[in-house]
């Protein structure tokens, strides 16, 4: 008998599930994602699609509640509120990105840096991230975006500063671990240098933490923006965000409540389908987590 | 009370620390806000101001000499509790912050009070059993916690509570010291609002805690015993979720000392986080300095005794450096 003889016994493949099918199967990710991808085009879209223009004021036509011709309502210069909400989407969303994509691009190599030369350089670095993490964020960004000339650019950049130390510290760590790797003293003794090192080999293992912690901070990021823009020291006009319609509504509070409603919720909405997309991003790269 | 050699070193390390840390803080806050363009002194002078005027205000704060020198001269006094004084009133500026820091520190304890009430619980209800609508319903009210918009919430609140029906105030402070139950009152819409992310954030972490504290190994021992459950989770799962609270409560403390900012504005509360704003909106840049600095070191302060605070009640702790 050969071995050509025996029969072959069938190999039962279990069928792993693909990261597309687990995803369709989670309606939270599916509802944050669509939601998302829905704002973006509303904000792409907003000069073609907006009903009136946002920063032409009506002076027949203030302060008026939700209607035919204005389904939301004006505010006290007569303005229409759902042209401005979907105006509003791209400053907002924008500064929220790019507050956390500042926080990545000044995070990421500083946390590398520090894990993979340690020693002093590690210390001071240490220190200087533990300074940065022990400012109070809003309390810190309205000062930085204040004294600095009050606009989108100082308040995101004020933002992205705090939130850099902390993916320094996540990629500090990571690369405290990869560091130990048996790849990166093979590496190592086929004489590559110490930034080829860090960028061929510890980057992309570090890089995905860094990710991941990036969505979780999205929210937060929504959140501080607005802040910002209602006390003033964000989005400027003719632009307006979110945050920047809540503080017209704040003042305007007695004589029409229902002003506050639109852009809150949208704000609320917003941050809930971040933390969505922050979560599903953890599960699917995150190979520690459970799949819940 | 024993504290361990391991925890003694780790607290003389952590206290060791803290001198760094304040001193890259000052540098920090102080280099950020000085590489502003333009010159302070010309625009403290008013309008129309003569050449010798704008030069006299430059002497008398120091800005015509080299910024290192300027922040040594000006880290040096904070050491000494004089952190100069505001360009606007010529108040000193320590003097400011310990007026209005009572306020903002009412608020956010208030708030933390407001969280733990309503999160230890909900926390513990829904670890107890996994999946059921208690569950559920803490999982729905921590998500909302963090996403919504605190600010946003105060201004609903004062809508319906202080506007349509006047229960509480809408906006103003009264200090605790001279009217306790006035300071509540007055206090109770804004610390519901900054309570939001703290309640949600304790609801998780506490059910997290509650639920590996319940799958150990002894709780399964006591539960083999014969101990019903209620008597585990209260008798046994309690205890050992210290170190949770402690460490969620430090966390939240720092991020409410931020969003007080806002929070203070929409109450018009007279704290730290409005004068800021007032500050920051006037340029009156010593003021910023001044309070990044104090709120800093309040914050770094916190975060040690915490860690001094885990030390003393669990010896197995070490902290990272």
């Amino acid at each position: 008998m050969t071995i050509a003889d025996i029969p072959a016994t069938p190999v039962r493949r279990e069928r792993e599930p693909t990261r597309v099918g687990w995803l369709i199967r989670q309606p939270k990710a599916v509802l944050s994602i669509g939601f998302l991808l829905f704002l973006i085009c509303i904000a792409l879209l907003a000069p073609l699609i907006a009903p009136y223009d946002p920063t032409k004021p009506d002076f027949g036509a203030l302060l008026q509640g939700p209607s035919a011709a204005h389904w939301l309502g004006t505010d006290d210069l007569g303005r229409d509120i759902l042209s401005r909400l979907m105006h509003g989407a791209g400053p907002s969303l924008l500064s929220a990105f790019a507050s956390v994509g500042l926080g990545v691009a000044i995070g990421v190599p500083i946390g590398l840096l520090a894990g993979f030369l340690g020693g002093w350089t590690d210390t001071i670095i240490s220190r200087i991230l533990d300074a940065l993490l022990s400012f109070p964020t809003i309390l810190f960004a309205v000062g930085v975006a204040g004294v600095l000339g009050p606009s989108m650019l100082t308040g995101l950049v004020a933002l992205g500063v705090l939130f850099s130390p902390q993916f320094a510290r996540l990629v500090r760590a990571r690369t405290l671990v990869v560091r130990q790797e048996l790849y990166v003293d093979a590496a190592r003794a086929f004489g590559a240098s110490t930034n080829r090192i860090l960028v061929r080999h510890v980057l992309p293992n570090a890089a995905q933490s860094a990710i991941v912690h990036g969505g979780l901070l999205l929210a937060i990021a929504l959140l501080a923006e607005s802040s910002l823009s209602f006390l003033g020291f964000g989005v400027q006009p003719p632009w307006t965000s979110w945050g920047a319609m809540l503080a017209r509504a704040y003042a305007y509070m007695e004589a029409a409540p229902y002003l506050m409603f639109p852009p809150g919720i949208m704000i609320l909405l917003t941050a809930l389908s971040f933390n969505g997309l922050g979560e599903t991003m953890r599960v699917l790269l995150d190979p520690q987590s459970p799949k819940a | 009370m024993i504290i361990s050699k391991a925890s003694q070193r780790m607290i003389g390390r952590r206290l060791l620390q803290f001198v760094p840390v304040v001193f890259c803080v000052a540098f920090i806050a102080f280099f950020l806000l000085n590489i502003a363009p333009g010159d302070p002194a010309e625009l403290l002078a008013g309008e129309f101001p003569t050449e010798e005027r704008i030069e006299e205000i430059r002497q008398y704060y120091g800005f015509d000499r080299p910024l290192v020198v300027q922040f040594a001269d000006w880290f040096g006094s904070a050491l000494q509790g004089d952190l100069s004084e505001s360009l606007l009133t010529r108040e000193p500026v320590l003097d400011i912050i310990i007026s209005r820091f009572p306020y903002t520190l009412f608020m956010v304890v208030y708030a933390m009070v407001i969280a733990t009430v309503i999160a230890v619980p909900l926390g513990i209800a829904a670890a107890a059993k996994p999946g059921s609508w208690w569950d559920s319903a803490a999982a729905a009210i921590s998500s909302f916690g963090v996403a919504v918009p605190y600010f946003w919430v105060g201004m609903v609140l004062v809508a319906i509570f202080a506007l349509k029906y006047p229960i509480f105030p809408a906006t103003g402070a009264v200090p605790f010291g001279e009217d306790p139950w006035g300071a509540i009152h007055a206090a109770t819409l804004p610390a519901i609002a900054l309570a939001m992310s703290g309640i949600a954030e304790v609801t998780r972490q506490m059910r997290a805690a509650m639920i590996e504290v319940l799958s150990s190994q002894y709780v399964r021992t006591l539960r083999a015993k014969g101990l019903s459950r209620r008597k585990v989770l209260f008798r046994h799962g309690l205890r050992n979720v210290g170190i949770t609270v402690i460490t969620v409560i430090t966390l939240v403390f720092n991020r409410k000392i931020g969003a007080t900012v806002v929070l203070e504005t929409v109450f018009a509360i007279p704290g730290v986080g409005s004068t800021m704003v007032h500050a920051a909106v006037n340029k009156d840049y010593l003021v910023v300095q001044g309070i990044i600095l104090v709120m800093a070191m309040v914050v770094i302060t916190v975060n040690l005794l915490a860690d001094i605070l885990y030390a003393v009640i669990d010896p197995r702790v070490e902290i990272e450096t």
